[in-house]
């Protein structure tokens, strides 16, 4: 059983009450991975939205062989830690590709649909947690602007 | 058009009803900017949502001594779009700064703590800004993605010395064959340039090539089938052509 400690030390849920919590915990499912196992690819349609349980999980750019290579990993989840958030925002496409990265690892799944559906019977949970969403989308785009940014930048004052 | 059919209109509020539009519109503001006129800087607090009612805006990063420039544009904004989105993510404050890039430009200023407000109230409502705001910063994200993937990943630069030495020995031959190589080529990050005598009058026509991170390089006595050699092993290939260069 999960507890409610658990999940509101999940960034994504910091926000909701025990009753909210309580709710998200009757839509969680577990599930067991090995080392090396791929839990989703980049480019398929999200059907759950996960969170690490036990372990810990690649999240890594896609090789065409499907194999996880450690350099093509761009971060490493541990206990507690959300993921899948393109479950939740448009195009609804995962953009990496997740692989257990322990001995074992457990992750937490929640469907998108009984989420979405969550959000709709309680506006308050679905506002509380896609400002976390909008959080997270946002900073990952203004690292890539400011990428942009310091490269156009660094064009202009290297030009002659 | 009224401030609520634009409202309707606008990509953030898609979904919200007439009540909901209403109050957004309470807390907004309307204000005029010129030509050039900064909206606010990169660094500040943002507590600003800004809806464009008429005209562009451009986000640009702002170069430490240098006036702002066009070609320092990042993203640009224009008739019902936002920006400011940084009100909603920490720090909090403005990653790049905006600047009016239309003759005159009118924007709609909404307080961030006005919609919070508006939020808590009406959670659905926050729901759906939420929703729309990090659909629209995910497509934005895709979109800058691809336009800084073909970026050209370097800059070069050709002068044509076209004095009237050069011209005599042949330079306009010379960069007619050069502007023809380049069209082929279909490369969009090089630059032609024509300059006037560089005191080298019987080694005309002579060209400087200039890439950059590179040692310039300048070419004496061209012709048109040199100047397609130079362009094709160097400028394309990297490869100086030492016997045309110029060793004073």
């Amino acid at each position: 059983m999960i507890s409610l400690d658990f999940l509101e030390n999940v960034d994504a849920f910091s926000d909701l009450d025990d009753n909210q919590l309580t709710a998200v915990r009757e839509c969680c499912e577990v599930a067991e991975f090995k080392r090396g196992e791929q839990i989703f690819a980049a480019g398929e349609t999200p059907e759950y939205f996960w969170i690490v349980r036990e372990g810990q999980v690649n999240l890594s750019w896609d090789l065409p062989d499907g194999l996880a290579m450690p350099e093509n990993t761009i971060t490493t989840l541990s206990q507690g830690m959300p993921f899948g958030w393109s479950s939740l925002v448009p195009p609804y496409k995962y953009r990496l590709s997740a692989h257990c990265a322990s001995r074992s690892g457990k992750v937490i799944m929640i469907k998108k649909g009984r989420l979405i559906q969550l959000f709709e019977d309680d506006a308050q949970l679905g506002y509380k947690v896609m400002s976390k969403v909008m959080i997270v989308v946002g900073n990952r785009f203004h690292q890539l602007q400011d990428e942009v940014a310091r490269r156009k930048g660094h064009d202009i004052i290297n030009r002659w | 058009m009224s401030g609520l059919d634009l409202l309707k209109r606008v990509e953030i509020f898609k979904g919200l009803n007439q009540d909901q539009l209403n109050s957004v519109r309470k807390g907004g503001q309307e204000k005029e900017y010129l030509y050039g006129n900064r909206l606010f800087a990169e660094g500040e607090d943002a507590d600003l949502i800004w809806l464009v009612l008429d005209g562009q805006v451009d986000l640009r990063f702002d170069l430490p001594g240098r006036p702002t420039s066009e070609e320092n544009t990042v993203f640009s904004i224009t008739a019902a779009q936002t920006l400011g989105w940084s009100s909603f993510v920490p720090p909090f404050k403005y990653a790049l700064s905006a600047y009016s890039a239309t003759k005159s430009c009118k924007i709609l200023q909404i307080n961030k703590d006005h919609l919070l407000e508006c939020f808590e109230k009406d959670p659905r409502m926050g729901l759906i800004f939420m929703t729309n705001v990090a659909a629209i910063a995910s497509m934005h994200f895709d979109q800058l993605q691809e336009s800084a993937s073909v970026s050209p990943p370097a800059k070069v630069k050709i002068t044509v010395h076209m004095g009237t030495c050069g011209i005599a020995a042949g330079a306009r031959e010379v960069m007619s064959a050069l502007v023809g190589e380049i069209s082929r080529s279909d490369r969009q990050d090089i630059e032609v340039l024509s300059s006037g005598c560089i005191g080298q009058c019987k080694n005309e026509p002579t060209i400087a090539v200039e890439i950059a991170g590179e040692e310039p390089v300048i070419y004496q006595k061209m012709h048109p089938a040199k100047m397609r050699q130079v362009f094709k092993k160097h400028i394309l290939g990297g490869e100086v052509q030492e016997d045309y260069t110029l060793n004073d």
